[in-house]
């Protein structure tokens, strides 16, 4: 019992403390960042085996880790609302063009963040080729740019055309 | 809110961000109370944590009110010189069923196992000067620990533990 009491209860902790961290965190692994999670990897390692070095042990844990996981998957799957507070919500950072400072704020982006995704994604320059960023709930920000809107004479603008800038 | 104009089709929930935002500032803070609480001692060896207890006849036991389970820990005790013999420590057994007793320093020239309690005999220098001893030891399980500490034939001075999981 005890084995699996520390594994659902680390479990607990490590959702808690990283939904709290924020999910830009963990998009932005730096060298320093990678070492921080190897310490709590070990740390962790500790408190889920404690004593017990058994493989009865280790085998008991890793199916509750498991269990834990694949049933809160079935519930994310079964309510919106869990969904919503395990894996967050996109949030829209730069909205028809205009960034929205105080998102950026609370998120702890910032506008260079958002140009680098947008070179590495769309191939951009200047934020004012930028509609919309999306930061999406794994981290990472994803670009729209601008685009010719499709007229109801023409048809699509041709794909790739970038209007504004 | 769901941005259906402009060709962005989310649903970015800016009621649900808000709230995340109050609970992730609220995390943080506790976070911060918690390392705060835990530099304290309120988690084990700290200023909180350190206790003190004493009676008339000299017997003063010095001990953590807060443990945690499979951290070392050591509770020391002061025997006033009998009138003759050995210096003796009766400690109860609620204790030592509850730790494991790593060591005992110096080590006793004696161990009587009672009921109740066990009693330890310790070997008599010269003078009259109070023995300190040193009981070195691991909590084997979290929960409220009750031990008495005391000369036998003589009430014991009880002290509490709590041990963390």
């Amino acid at each position: 019992m005890d084995s699996v009491l520390r594994a659902a209860a680390m479990y607990l902790v490590l959702l808690v403390v990283f939904r709290i961290v924020g999910k830009r965190t963990l998009s932005q692994i730096t060298p320093f960042d990678m070492v921080l999670l190897l310490i709590i990897a070990e740390s962790t390692q500790q408190a889920l085996v404690g004593p017990d070095f058994s493989i009865v042990n280790a085998v008991l844990v890793i199916v509750t880790l498991v269990t834990i996981d694949i049933g809160l998957s079935w519930w994310r799957h079964r309510s919106r609302r869990v969904e919503k507070i395990l894996d967050d919500m996109p949030l829209v950072l730069v909205d028809r063009g205009r960034p929205l400072q105080s998102r950026l704020d609370r998120e702890r982006v910032d506008a260079s963040d958002i140009l680098e995704a947008a070179r590495l994604q769309q191939g951009l320059e200047r934020m004012d080729q930028i509609k919309y960023a999306v930061l999406e709930t794994n981290g990472e920000i994803s670009i729209i740019p601008w685009r010719a809107e499709p007229s109801p004479d023409r048809g699509s603008a041709p794909a790739g055309e970038v209007v504004g800038g | 809110m769901n941005r259906s104009d402009q060709g962005l089709q989310l649903d970015d929930g800016t009621a649900f961000h808000e709230r995340m935002w109050r609970l992730r500032r609220v995390g943080r803070l506790g976070m911060l109370l918690f390392i705060l609480l835990g530099v304290a001692g309120l988690m084990g060896r700290g200023p909180l944590s350190r206790a003190e207890v004493r009676d008339a006849r000299g017997l003063r036991i010095v001990h953590e009110r807060f443990a945690r389970v499979e951290a070392p820990q050591t509770i020391r005790a002061q025997i006033p010189a009998p009138p003759a013999g050995a210096y003796q420590l009766a400690v109860s057994r609620d204790f030592l069923d509850r730790v494991r007793i790593e060591s005992v320093v110096p080590e006793p020239v004696l161990a009587e196992a009672r009921a109740d309690r066990v009693i330890y005999g310790f070997a008599r220098g010269p003078g009259p000067d109070p023995a300190v001893v040193t009981f070195h030891f691991t909590p084997n399980s979290a929960g409220l620990v009750r031990a008495g500490f005391g000369v036998p034939g003589l009430a014991p001075l009880t002290i509490r533990m709590l041990v963390y999981p």
